[in-house]
């Protein structure tokens, strides 16, 4: 519940509880009081109009006392029923038996004379509905004006909290909220003199020291991301470089060790589990280095991995172990599809030409072939395989393919 | 300045003569004025004085015209003080009941001129219509009601009977007005109670029908208009012939049935005699 309905809910039991003090407290007393004053003034007038008819009673007058009883009774309509009666009881005014007067009457009596026993009484039935409808409407019109009033001061009570507090308290916060989301320019209840001025005028300060705060930190921040950013690549560069050949972005030689160890793991803990590796070995690489320089030989070395990365499959990982020597670990490959790959890039570096400096170069490759699976004992073994492949491939006269152990020749 | 001095002077002419003869005029009728008497009327307080004079005064200015007297209407708050005047001879003409007129001739030698010839005055005797009376004699020892003890027809012609003639032995309440004899029977507070008919008659009906006569009085003439005999014989004999041509006149008729007098006929001091016979001073109270 907001301070509005909260202060709404306040101002409205605090009338309603005065007004039911007003009403049940403090009203009732005063209408009785004048019932009672009403009817003390009945009863001083029936007083009055005994002591009036006194001469003519003992003069035994009765047309001069119903002169009077008649005159006074039309003054006084409240009368509804006025009747004397003798010592004995018997009426003597009026002449015939008056008709019941309808509602309820007040019934005040008084003796006829100053001595006892008295002359006669005088009986009057008062009827109290005019005295106390205008109690009612005094006492409704006493509320209709208080509610009023109140109406009108609780008016002006709210609507100067509304005005005073809430609503510079509900843009303080409304501005509170907008910072948390990084807004900064949500507009402040203007500065003043009172409690909520200085509250407005203090919120604005500690919203600009902490929007410079915030724009230092989001500048700290970014700085802190860039530099986080530049130490990951720099991370992940060092983990490239740590792992990957330069020139052409093939693996090292430390790396494909790495999963070569992982490869006969796999192998031996696997099962079925095969896997080959090719040693490559360019041939005539060392004519192009010699005529063309370290540049050119590099280029052609990039050249090259672009071959072999078109010949191998996804999966297969790519090292260059050094110089013109490159290795690929071909993972869960049989032996006829390992010589297929390797065929291809034999055949594919054989129809490569280099061309620099005006000059054009026919490389080839020799590549051999060793298994890696459950009966590899170590990887230095199976890299000795295929090196001896390789080897041979040299030997029985380039640009060709060997396989280990079996060497048995197989034409590019 | 002399035209102006001369415009003051026919001014003071012209007012001169606008003066005299006024004056002259003035003179004569102060003249006149002193040579026409001024006559007292003064008239029994039956009804408060605002009605008498309501009554009277119309009266007089009718009869004025014929008249080369003044007649100067003088009211009385109370009977008894209306009783002392005339008996003191202080009216030069008075209207009074029967019984005043013996008394105001025995004493001033007042002298009836003018009477209602229509109707003759009675006293009732009247009871609650259901109380057991029926006879006068069966009220004896029992408390009766009356007006004041003066009261002609209702007090004093009653009280003679009820003594003289049924030698009733009876308890006298007296309630000051006619009105008031009638509700304190009516009421049960006496037995019965003294009225005369024209009262009776004037009483709301729901207080006659709770009443019953039971016992009328001896008749009398009624009130007469009457004279001092200080007052001279012509001036009493214009005022009776004015008073009687009045009373040919619907308009007088009309005036004169208020007081009340339906047909003015000559009174005379005889139509007044056998009352004299009644006992009635005994009854009489003299305040």
């Amino acid at each position: 519940m907001g301070l509005r309905a909260k202060f709404i809910l306040l101002l409205a039991c605090l009338t309603c509880g005065f007004m039911a003090y007003i009403h049940y407290l403090v009203l009732p007393p005063i209408g009785e009081q004048a019932i009672a004053i009403a009817t003390n003034a009945h009863r001083s007038h029936l007083r009055l109009t005994a002591e009036a008819i006194v001469p003519s009673l003992l003069e035994s007058d009765l047309a001069k006392t119903y002169e009077l009883l008649d005159a006074i009774r039309y003054d006084n309509p409240d009368w509804r029923r006025l009747e004397l009666f003798s010592t004995d009881g018997k009426r003597l005014y009026p002449l015939a038996l008056p008709a019941k007067a309808s509602g309820s009457l007040m019934t005040l009596e008084e003796p006829v004379g100053f001595l006892s026993p008295p002359l006669a009484q005088l009986k009057i039935g008062v009827d109290l509905s005019r005295s106390i409808d205008m109690a009612q409407a005094l006492e409704s019109s006493v509320m209709k004006a208080l509610a009023f009033l109140l109406l009108l001061i609780m008016l002006a009570v709210w609507l100067e909290v509304e005005v005073l507090i809430r609503r510079p308290l509900s843009r303080m916060v409304a501005a509170a909220r907008r910072m948390i989301k990084g807004d900064f320019n949500a507009p402040l209840p203007a500065r003043g003199r009172d409690e909520i001025g200085e509250l407005a005028g203090t919120f604005a300060d500690l919203r600009g020291t902490i929007e410079r705060h915030h724009i230092d930190l989001a500048a700290e921040l970014e700085a802190q991301r860039a530099n986080a950013l530049a130490l990951v690549e720099a991370k992940r560069q060092a983990e490239h470089d740590a792992t990957h050949d330069a020139l052409t972005g093939l693996l090292n030689r430390r790396e494909l060790e790495r999963r070569l160890r992982i490869a006969l793991h796999e192998a031996q803990t696997g099962i079925g589990s095969r896997h080959a590796l090719l040693f490559m070995d360019l041939d005539h690489f060392k004519r192009v280095n010699d005529s063309c320089g370290h540049p050119a030989g590099d280029e052609l070395l990039r050249n090259i991995t672009a071959i072999m990365r078109r010949c191998v499959r996804e999966d297969d990982a790519c090292a260059r172990m050094g110089g013109d020597e490159f290795a690929i670990l071909l993972k869960d490959c049989e032996r006829r599809v390992a010589v297929r790959i390797a065929n291809d890039i034999c055949r594919s570096i054989q129809q490569y030409r280099f061309e620099c400096t005006g000059l054009v170069f026919h490389v080839g490759a020799s590549i051999g072939i060793a298994r890696l699976d459950a009966t590899s004992t170590s990887v230095d073994q199976v890299m000795a395989d295929a090196d001896a492949a390789c080897y041979e491939a040299k030997r029985r006269g380039r640009s060709r393919v060997e396989v280990a152990p079996d060497i048995q020749p197989v034409d590019a | 300045m002399k035209p102006i001095l001369f415009a003051a002077l026919a001014w003071l002419c012209i007012a001169g003569a606008g003066v005299v003869p006024a004056g002259a005029v003035h003179a004569s009728t102060i003249r006149a004025e002193v040579a026409a008497p001024v006559y007292t009327m003064g008239v029994v307080p039956q009804f408060e004085q605002r009605k008498l004079f309501d009554i009277w005064h119309p009266i007089i200015q009718a009869l004025q015209p014929a008249l080369d007297f003044r007649l100067e209407l003088v009211g009385s708050p109370k009977i008894p003080v209306f009783e002392k005047k005339f008996l003191a001879g202080e009216y030069d003409f008075a209207y009074m009941n029967p019984y005043h007129l013996l008394k105001a001739n025995e004493s001033q030698g007042y002298i009836p001129l003018v009477q209602d010839g229509s109707r003759h005055l009675k006293g009732i005797l009247v009871v609650h219509k259901d109380s057991p009376y029926a006879r006068v004699e069966q009220l004896d020892g029992k408390m009766i009601a009356f007006p004041s003890p003066n009261a002609l027809g209702a007090s004093l012609l009653m009280r003679a009977d009820l003594e003289s003639l049924f030698k009733l032995t009876y308890f006298p309440r007296y309630v000051q007005t006619h009105s008031s004899v009638y509700l304190n029977v009516a009421l049960g507070q006496t037995a019965a109670g003294g009225g005369v008919y024209s009262t009776l008659k004037q009483q709301p009906p729901e207080v006659r029908e709770r009443l019953r006569v039971i016992y009328k009085t001896r008749s009398m003439s009624p009130h007469p208009l009457s004279a001092h005999p200080r007052v001279p014989a012509e001036h009493r004999e214009a005022l009776r012939q004015a008073w009687l041509k009045l009373a040919t006149t619907d308009a007088g008729r009309r005036l004169m049935a208020r007081i009340p007098m339906y047909q003015p006929v000559v009174a005379q001091l005889e139509d007044y005699a056998e009352m004299r016979a009644w006992g009635l001073d005994r009854f009489y109270i003299l305040e």
